[in-house]
């Protein structure tokens, strides 16, 4: 039986503690903040970070791990497994899935497989386990690349930031720009779609954003799947909950906190909801 | 419609003028001059129609609205040369639907566009035409509307038609035929009052009868010879009106163009002449002793409008912000940096506003609203101005719904107009505007967001009266939630709460107060913190809106 093994970035979030039971390898981006440089997730914890956030002035930058690191996690597997299986953030939103496949070509072989998620946070982690449970499974290596790359058309993912402020610092507003109004309270919802952030509406208030949030993600198409996220405000989710059990009683939903490197962009308060669609 | 000089020209199959009697046909001459009688009669009449409004609110327009609209038709209908009275008259109802402002000018085009539908292309009207005409006229009317409500200008265009069918064989005059019509129109407008109980109430005649009525006598006036004159009284509010709505529409840096003639000036034309240019530029001021013309590009129109109005009787009064023109023209996003292939055009009365739409991302702002109804003219230049081949249109006012309509069936683009009846239904169906959405989509989903949101209107009454069972004293405070007056208060604060009581608060979550252009910021903040203290779970935002006539305008959702 061929053995795999799962490699993702720290921008892919999960559901509980999925990540550690099925042994996913996580490469660690940066974020660097008033010249101070930390590992994503292990220097510096998401609520950590939503609090600098709230306190601090400035921004902090994120950079993409170092090819290093990447090359020095497929060795490692390598020298275990036979194949590896490596899901990132979308290559239109950071360099990270280029590194990767740089580092892949020099040390992988032809054993390792690199994959472009077109998304980011809980659906990159989607990808990521179902990668993990297709290995144990024995599946071979081709066709559980295959399933993967399948699922990437099948996910969607909506997120209602508190404010579009972040976005506009972060320099990284693009097409967002058309939400920006004069009106307070006014949240824009934006989409990760074909690999890029996208505008899609605004609402007045959070309790009509979840509402929206919920019908638009719902309006997709049947779903096999549905994941609540929020960024340092697990508060939220309560609401977010019940309202998804209104509309798909007995759904399972799971829980996820928007990471560091989506959260300096969307800013604190933010909250979404993701979904795979059923095939 | 005088007495008609006979032409030589003849057409076979059509009425030859030579082989009739006098009186019996109208030329297109005659068409010409009706027409422009019927415009200026309403003009000199606008303030008094305007006077029939039967809320005791600033929204009465109708005399206006009239006036401009045959306005636009008397101008089309002179810049076509043709002999055939048929063609002018159509030109005119052309003319009549590009110029109409507001609900009443968009059916007062349609009874044209009917009116002139049977006689396309004839040399001169008979009385069989003229009859033929009342008839399809009333039958245009009904169809223009969705719901056709009698005690209205509809009831009198049947009525005339009637009048006239009956008369038909028994008169051999136009003066005679109209003289008949004229009868029966008194009557059924003096009738409306008991038809409607909103009329009943307030003891007025519907105003757009009575401007169809108006526009019935100038055509009589004209085929008998009688000149188009009052006795002076009514003549100066028309002004006041324009005065009203060009003092609260902002200025831009281009300021405005602003037109009028001046009847009977106290002053020489020199003397007009010399002031004008004192306050503007692009300055052209012609006439003589019994009319003057005044041409003026001026940051306020104000001034000018003021100055005239102590000299003289203004009528055919323009006023154009050249700034909004030149936005419209200029400013709009083009297709290529968008995110969506569909515009939004709304229209919005006051800076703030346009402001507002502009920054939610409307593509462009026409001018207009309670006071001040664009015309279809307006809207079309607005949407045919900017760089979308599909677009979604927010009227933002029952009284603009039609002339949008009338606007979307001209447009070579996909246009659909979605019905917001109020700012606040504008501004929510321009933030559930969706990205990702096709046009069709989009318009359901504007609309529907739409309706989830109750306006409230806060303002003063002009005058007194007793309507929809309160009796309102002149300056009270008038609290209306979606256009249903609920509440009567001594001050403003205690009309908006009232009527906020009215709008379910307890299952809403958010109230915007929009302060209107005379009120202040901390005004509007004591509005706002007597809200939040009453109802404690909503969130409250203060927005400058910059409206006339409304210190506020609450939006609850």
């Amino acid at each position: 039986m061929t053995r795999i093994g799962v490699v993702t970035d720290s921008t892919a979030d999960f559901p509980g503690d999925s990540q550690e039971r099925l042994g996913i390898v996580v490469v660690p981006l940066s974020v660097t903040w008033d010249g101070e440089s930390f590992r994503d997730k292990l220097d510096l914890s998401t609520a950590d970070f939503y609090a600098m956030l709230r306190e601090r002035d400035s921004l902090p930058k994120t950079s993409a791990p170092a090819a290093g690191l990447f090359e020095e996690a497929y060795e490692r597997l390598l020298g275990q497994l036979d194949h590896v299986i490596s899901v990132h953030i979308s290559s239109k939103l950071s360099g990270t899935y280029g590194i990767a496949q740089g580092a892949a070509e020099r040390v992988g072989g032809g054993r390792v497989s690199v994959i472009d998620s077109l998304q980011t946070t809980m659906c990159q982690g989607w990808l990521a386990m179902r990668a993990a449970e297709l290995g144990a499974e024995g599946v071979a290596p081709e066709a559980a690349v295959a399933e993967i790359r399948s699922w990437v058309p099948r996910l969607r993912l909506y997120a209602i930031l508190d404010t579009l402020e972040y976005l506009q610092k972060g320099g990284r507003i693009g097409r967002a720009r058309a939400l920006v109004g004069a009106l307070l309270n006014v949240k824009p919802m934006i989409t990760i779609r074909d690999g890029e952030a996208h505008p899609v509406e605004r609402v007045r208030g959070r309790a009509a954003g979840m509402r929206r949030l919920v019908d638009v993600l719902a309006s997709q198409g049947q779903l096999a799947r549905v994941g609540v996220l929020h960024g340092g405000s697990p508060e939220l989710l309560g609401e977010l909950e019940r309202l998804w059990k209104e509309r798909l009683p007995g759904q399972p939903l799971e829980r996820g906190e928007i990471g560091s490197v989506l959260g300096t962009y969307a800013g604190p308060g933010v909250f979404g909801a993701c979904g795979l669609l059923a095939e | 419609m005088a007495t008609a000089p006979p032409t030589s020209s003849a057409d076979a199959g059509s009425p030859n003028a030579s082989d009739r009697p006098a009186g019996s046909f109208a030329t297109s001459e005659h068409v010409r001059e009706a027409i422009a009688a019927a415009a200026t009669w309403l003009e000199l009449q606008a303030s008094s129609v305007d006077a029939l409004n039967v809320f005791p609110v600033p929204d009465g327009d109708t005399g206006t609205n009239m006036s401009m609209t045959l306005r636009a038709a008397a101008d089309a209908a002179l810049a076509e040369t043709t002999d055939r009275a048929g063609t002018v008259l159509g030109a005119a109802a052309r003319g009549a639907l590009m110029g109409a402002r507001g609900n009443s000018g968009v059916i007062l085009s349609q009874l044209l566009r009917g009116f002139a539908e049977g006689s396309t292309g004839k040399e001169c009207l008979t009385i069989a035409d003229v009859v033929d005409g009342f008839a399809r006229a009333s039958d245009a009317g009904y169809k223009a509307v969705g719901r056709p409500v009698e005690g209205t200008i509809l009831t009198v265009a049947r009525r005339a038609a009637e009048a006239a069918q009956a008369a038909a064989s028994e008169v051999r005059t136009l003066s005679k035929l109209l003289e008949r019509v004229l009868r029966v129109t008194d009557q059924a407008v003096a009738e409306t009052t008991e038809q409607l109980d909103v009329l009943r109430q307030a003891g007025v005649v519907d105003a757009g009868a009575q401007g169809y009525r108006l526009v019935i006598e100038a055509f009589w006036r004209v085929a008998c010879g009688k000149p188009i004159v009052t006795d002076g009284a009514t003549t100066a509010p028309a002004a006041s009106h324009a005065l009203v709505a060009a003092q609260h529409v902002g200025e831009g840096e281009l300021g405005f163009c602003t037109e009028f003639l001046i009847q009977n000036p106290a002053d020489s034309v020199e003397t007009i002449r010399a002031y004008v240019e004192s306050i503007g530029d692009s300055v052209i001021v012609v006439g003589d002793s019994g009319l003057v013309r005044v041409h003026v590009h001026a940051l306020k129109p104000g001034g000018v409008l003021d100055y005239a109005a102590e000299r003289g009787t203004l009528t055919r009064i323009k006023v154009e912000n050249m700034q909004v023109q030149h936005d419209a023209g200029t400013d709009a996003p083009s297709a290529s940096e968008g995110v969506s292939n569909i515009g939004v055009v709304a229209v919005a009365p006051g800076l703030g506003f346009k402001e507002l739409f502009g920054s939610l991302g409307a593509a462009a702002v026409v001018e207009g609203g309670q006071t001040m109804n664009p015309s279809v003219q307006d809207v079309l230049a607005a949407v045919n101005g900017v760089g979308f081949r599909e677009l979604l249109l927010l009227p933002n006012n029952g009284n603009i719904l039609l002339a949008a309509q009338h606007a979307a069936e001209q447009t070579p683009r996909a246009l659909r107009v979605v019905p917001t009846r109020s700012i606040p239904q504008g501004i929510a169906a321009l933030l559930a505007f969706n990205y990702e959405a096709d046009l069709d989509t989009n318009a359901a989903l504007m609309s529907e967001a739409a309706g989830r949101v109750a306006t409230i209107e806060v303002t003063r009454a002009v005058r007194s009266a007793q309507v929809q069972g309160f009796q309102v004293e002149r300056g009270q405070s008038l609290g209306l939630l979606d256009d249903t007056l609920v509440a009567v208060a001594e001050d403003l604060v205690e009309a908006a709460l009232s009527a906020l009581a009215r709008a379910e608060p307890e299952r809403r979550e958010i109230v915007t107060v929009y302060r209107g252009a005379d009120t202040t910021e901390a005004q509007a903040t004591t509005l706002a913190e007597a809200v939040r203290a009453a109802h404690p779970h909503l969130d409250v935002e203060v927005a400058a809106g910059g409206q006339p006539h409304y210190p506020y305008i609450l939006s609850v959702e």
